[in-house]
């Protein structure tokens, strides 16, 4: 399953308009594998940089932030052409976003709209709803389509998130990303292991890892994650990653989400999660390329 | 029961402060107006309330930031009532939050002046000065909406200019379309400049922490020199789905305003000049509005009723 794809190896989710420059950080020794972006859907206003990125030999993934891959308001027709055309323009061999409410009734746009991402219900019907939204994607577009289980403040629903995202993988022949942090944030919001469920989950589905800045605050019910990229990765992230590495064999990319962060932070982080792979993953080719740059 | 019923009760627990803290306090017996069978109302009971609250309040402060691009000086100005940034949060709603995105600046802008309370102000000039600004930067958010979803249908509009060849002072005159006026009590750069201490983004951050002082107000507004601003929405950005809309705008003497009641389609420049003669206005004025108009129809502000 998805042996097609190409292993990525270690980068770095940045943005195209800020520092640190995704070009000069990839030409570093030690600097990303491959760029991220959280990109517009008109691939016109950032192909200008994509091209720049790609010219140094520098893959691209397009990360989105306006798809609804759950709930009963469908994606139009048109953004879903033009995100087509996007990932076709810049190279992106598969396409990744979180699964959770961009937009609201007949309407369309970012998730920025609502602050950000508003969570799935954790339910039948819910899965229901996101099997349809992720089909509705994958006809469209011309390359795989992995979802991402959204960061949660709270938890709406009874359903446990691997069960959710494992069974909607399985339907749909979807990939998974996993964000330690929302898988953090995940635990402290409904007080559950977010392991309870592994038996069930389809390991092979997960493509994609990511790692990020956040914090934690105290609420009056316990302490709530906040996924806040422009801060220092959390002890408690890290310890998420030492834990999942060893199950995810299928890993073709691992992913620092490090939009404002300083350039020193990126190349030692990304030192450290080389390392990391180095020693506790278990997919090979994501192994020979860490090693390839430690 | 359904599906449905429970993304509404999830988008009024976010954006609906009542209902919000209704559940806090009741749990799931606050959902008592959704149709929500025993297993769907369940759903709702592992929401924990601290966490609710903070994702709300963390949201809003997020969608004001956004707004905060779109309505500068109506955030900053209503910042120096008294409770002014908690009375701009009130304003999010889920009403609000289902409109399509690009509505919802003027929208806000709407409800904001219609909610405004006038003894929130010193004294009933600043708060009509106040009221003024917000309903200007309001109608320019209303023509970049309606000027929006003209593309997103399919029409765009013809940007060419009239021509002006000959005869144009005897053809009716009227506005362009997705052209808004509004009067503001000093230039809207000048407003800006004194008004708003940060740009886009990082300008409500920055009032929900420091309001302006209402002192503020008192002084700069004191003396207006009022502008009449005239905007026109404009395709900055062409796109299927997502195209950037800005203004390019004039700023006239008030005096202009009352001009602009007839220029509606049904009068040319010669009767409306003729119209101001009888009033007993005087060559030299005649001259500089017939000037101001042609600058406005050479600008693509007027067109002429061919």
């Amino acid at each position: 399953m998805f042996s097609t794809l190409p292993t990525l190896g270690i980068g770095a989710s940045l943005s195209l308009a800020a520092e640190p420059n995704p070009v000069t950080l990839a030409q570093q020794a030690g600097g990303p594998d491959f760029i991220e972006y959280a990109g517009l859907v008109d691939a016109e206003r950032i192909l200008p940089e994509v091209q720049r990125i790609r010219a140094s030999n520098t893959p691209v993934l397009f990360h989105p932030s306006y798809i609804n891959f759950c709930g009963s308001f469908p994606n139009l027709p048109a953004w879903l052409e033009t995100t087509a055309r996007h990932i076709e323009a810049v190279g992106s061999p598969w396409f990744a976003q979180d699964c959770a409410y961009c937009f609201w009734n007949e309407g369309f746009g970012y998730s920025s709209q609502f602050g950000y991402f508003i969570p799935p219900l954790f339910n039948q019907a819910s899965l229901e709803q996101a099997i349809q939204r992720v089909r509705e994607v994958q006809a469209l577009v011309p390359v795989p389509v992995a979802i991402e289980p959204p960061p949660l403040t709270f938890v709406a629903g009874n359903m446990h998130l691997l069960a959710f995202f494992g069974e909607l993988a399985k339907q749909t022949g979807c990939g998974i990303l996993l964000d330690m942090g929302h898988l953090l944030s995940y635990q402290m919001a409904s007080g559950r292991s977010v392991f309870e469920s592994i038996e069930d989950f389809p390991l092979e589905h997960v493509i994609e890892v990511h790692i990020a800045g956040g914090k934690i605050k105290p609420g009056d019910d316990g302490p709530v994650y906040i996924d806040a990229h422009e801060n220092p990765i959390v002890d408690e992230v890290w310890q998420m990653l030492d834990a999942w590495l060893p199950r995810l064999n299928n890993i073709k990319a691992l992913c620092y989400e490090c939009e404002g962060a300083d350039e020193t932070t990126v190349l030692e982080t990304l030192a450290r999660l080389r390392r990391l792979v180095g020693s506790k993953s278990t997919s090979a080719s994501l192994v020979a390329k860490a090693e390839k740059k430690l | 029961m359904s599906f449905y019923e429970q993304e509404r009760a999830l988008l009024d627990l976010l954006f609906n402060p009542a209902l919000r803290d209704a559940f806090c306090s009741q749990s799931t017996e606050a959902l008592g107006a959704y149709d929500l069978t025993a297993s769907e109302l369940a759903d709702f009971a592992t929401i924990r309330p601290d966490a609710l609250k903070m994702d709300a309040a963390m949201r809003i402060r997020l969608i004001l930031s956004h707004l905060g691009k779109h309505l500068p000086l109506s955030l900053s100005l209503v910042s120096a009532t008294d409770n002014g940034t908690a009375f701009i949060e009130s304003l999010i709603s889920s009403h609000l939050m289902q409109a399509k995105p690009h509505d919802r600046p003027a929208f806000f802008a709407d409800e904001l002046a219609r909610r405004l309370p006038a003894d929130a102000f010193s004294n009933d000039e600043i708060y009509q000065q106040v009221l003024a600004v917000i309903q200007a930067e309001g109608a320019l958010c209303l023509t970049a909406a309606q000027l929006k979803q003209a593309v997103l249908n399919g029409e765009e509009p013809d940007m060419t200019p009239p021509d002006l060849s000959k005869h144009w002072v005897e053809k009716p005159i009227t506005l362009a379309p997705h052209v808004s006026l509004g009067v503001l009590p000093l230039p809207y750069l000048q407003l800006k400049k004194a008004f708003c201490p940060k740009p886009g983004t990082e300008l409500w951050p920055h009032l929900k922490q420091m309001p302006l002082p209402k002192s503020l107000l008192e002084n700069r507004l004191a003396s207006p020199d009022p502008r009449l601003l005239v905007a026109r929405a404009r395709i900055s950005e062409h796109s299927r789905c997502d195209p950037v809309i800005d203004h390019f705008t004039a700023e006239l003497a008030q005096g202009f305003a009352p001009i602009f009641q007839h220029i509606n389609g049904s009068m040319s420049v010669n009767a409306l000049l003729a119209q101001l003669k009888h009033a007993g206005a005087h060559d030299g004025l005649l001259q500089s509005v017939q000037t101001g108009l042609l600058q406005l129809l050479e600008s693509g502000f007027l067109e002429l009723d061919e």
